[in-house]
């Protein structure tokens, strides 16, 4: 092995750097209760509007300098999102994006959207999660009329290929249909 | 090849110095397409800044020199794939326009309702859908040869496929999913046996074995330019002189012709019928150039380059607990697809990615061989002769990495 390659195992495996690492997980987790701590305490008196949700995410990953972080917490976020019934991974509910295949439901109950998703590919279920954070919970005119930057902002966009951006722009866009046509039944 | 030799044939690929999220290139997409070494990149340059001028019609010193320089490209692909005229090397745009041009005109000239044309199911989707749309066009049938566990073909099955209805067999050299090397040889031998013409898809053939279409007797072969260090948008069809005469031209313009009238035109011979409009002239010489270095440092040494990296890299990837190996065929290229575990490629890929690492995800363009498997797609790291044992080294410290934040 060369020195180069010993300097580089030595850093992928460099047990200094994996101990901050979980520390600055622990401290995240932590913080991250916290604050649905003080959501839920406020839940009934406010409802956190889309750019607020977007603005949280922002916060929780500038907390990360190195993009295996980033993509930590994007697999931590994909494990943890509920799967959908297999009732619900119907081909209508499917979008075709580059490399793996991602479902999309929602619901509407009291004039509020409830997003659902999932996907085969644990980092793409970590960004419908992200998705369905920032969209759910919201009225058909809300969630048509937002603007989404939080993608930008955390930088995925530019570290996703344009294929793959556009399957993040395709569930973006599936969720806005969604919202069209609950608006449509509802002034029916 | 001595580590000195090989520090020397990565300096010539200034690509391979780059920094991909501060981290050293390591470049294992090389079935996709390969790096160019700096005289490809210089006889581009050259081309333009010094000789560039349309070709065969101008009267003018530099176009002469340009006509030169395009038509010395094509005897130096007629010497490296052997064949027996020079006239029988046509420029295309890639493999895919290549076999796009057989099936048209070879499926216009000789094909007809009822007919059938055997491909595996191993193929590219370039040499699925031409073939797809012929048989649409003309009612016929595509018959295709199953492959064993270990992804070879099923010659038993081919040689039952073979009957007095097929019109040509279509057949990669080398699969770019399984690195499966095909024999060839065979298949052209038992297809001729009943006169049935063979097209050899060599993208992935000629980067790493010396291919003789004499020897082989192959009726038509392809390739692509930027597979074998050359730039993109340039390939080759070697065909037979007695097919190249038999089937009508492609496609209609300008050097293609002999006469234009608007009652009647004449096609020019071969291999002009064949290259309507203004062809690739410095893409031609800058392949050509690359096929010149290959043959200096010489596919013999590149093939045991390349074999000693993939078996190198097989037993590395093998003691990875949940590894999965598509594609363990006796005769195989530099090509490992794989999968641990139940992880998605997609994910492993993204993740390589950010540590330097290139390589393929997905179904590399042959879906149904990968439906064939049951999965999603695989990971794919393929490699060339610039490739070193140390660089596999960071790639499985990566890898194991990486399948350790997935599990």
């Amino acid at each position: 092995m060369s020195k180069e390659v010993r300097d580089r195992n030595s850093l992928l495996s460099n047990n200094f750097q994996t101990f901050r690492t979980l520390q600055t997980f622990k401290l995240f987790k932590l913080f991250k209760l916290f604050k649905l701590f003080k959501h839920s305490n406020s839940l009934n008196l406010f409802r956190m509007t889309i750019n607020q949700l977007q603005d949280n995410i922002i916060e929780d990953f500038s907390q990360f300098d190195d993009w295996m972080d980033k993509y930590s917490l994007l697999i931590d976020l994909g494990n943890s999102l509920e799967p959908l019934e297999e009732k619900q991974k119907n081909p209508q509910n499917i979008i075709e994006g580059c490399q793996s295949r991602v479902w999309l439901d929602a619901e509407m109950n009291d004039g509020i959207i409830t997003y659902k998703g999932e996907s085969d590919a644990v980092l793409v279920k970590g960004l419908v999660s992200l998705l369905i954070q920032v969209m759910s919970g919201h009225t058909p005119d809300e969630i048509i009329n937002t603007e989404l930057y939080f993608i930008d902002k955390i930088g995925l966009r530019e570290h996703l290929s344009p294929t793959r951006s556009n399957g993040l722009l395709a569930m973006v866009k599936q969720m806005k249909m969604f919202a069209l046509a609950y608006k449509a039944t509802e002034s029916r | 090849m001595t580590k000195q030799e090989l520090l020397h044939i990565r300096a010539d690929f200034p690509i391979l110095e780059e920094k991909i999220y501060n981290k050293d290139l390591i470049y294992f997409d090389n079935a996709a397409t390969t790096q160019k070494p700096r005289c490809v990149v210089e006889k581009i340059e050259q081309g333009y800044y010094h000789i560039n001028a349309n070709i065969h019609r101008g009267v003018h010193y530099l176009s002469q020199k340009a006509t030169e320089a395009h038509e010395e490209a094509r005897t130096t692909v007629a010497g490296f794939l052997h064949a027996a005229k020079r006239e029988e090397i046509i420029f295309t745009r890639g493999t895919t326009e290549a076999i796009n041009l057989v099936a048209t005109s070879f499926g216009d000239a000789f094909c007809k309702a009822g007919d059938e044309i055997v491909i595996s199911m191993m193929e590219h989707h370039s040499n699925i859908v031409p073939w797809q749309m012929l048989c649409e066009r003309k009612g016929m049938k595509l018959q295709v040869v199953p492959i064993n566990e270990r992804g070879e073909l099923d010659m038993e099955t081919f040689k039952n496929l073979l009957n007095e209805k097929t019109r040509l067999v279509s057949i990669a050299h080398v699969s770019n999913v399984l690195g499966t090397i095909n024999p060839v040889k065979e298949i052209i031998r038992l297809a001729h046996e009943k006169d049935i013409p063979v097209l050899v898809d060599g993208a992935q053939a000629v980067p790493h074995i010396a291919v003789n279409v004499v020897d082989l007797d192959a009726d038509f072969y392809v390739f692509s330019a930027h597979k074998i260090y050359g730039p993109t948008g340039i390939g080759v069809l070697y065909g037979k002189e007695k097919w190249l005469n038999a089937i009508p031209p492609y496609q209609g313009g300008g050097e293609m012709i002999s006469t234009v009238t608007f009652e009647k035109t004449t096609y020019n011979v071969i291999p002009f019928k064949f290259e309507a409009g203004t062809p690739d002239y410095i893409g031609s010489t800058a392949l050509a150039e690359a096929i010149r270095y290959v043959e200096m440092i010489g596919l013999d040494k590149i093939a045991a380059h390349e074999n000693e990296l993939t078996n190198y890299a097989t037993g590395k990837l093998l003691e990875i607990e949940g590894m999965r190996i598509f594609g363990t065929a006796a005769e195989k290229s530099s090509v490992i697809s794989f999968l641990v575990g139940n992880i998605h490629p997609y994910d492993i890929g993204m993740l390589l990615d950010k540590l330097g690492i290139a390589v393929r995800t997905g179904h590399h363009c042959a879906q149904p061989l990968i439906d064939s498997f049951g999965i999603p797609g695989t990971v794919r790291a393929s490699f060339a002769f610039y490739n070193t044992t140390e660089e596999i080294d960071v790639f499985i410290a990566a890898l194991k990495r990486v399948v350790g934040m997935l599990s």
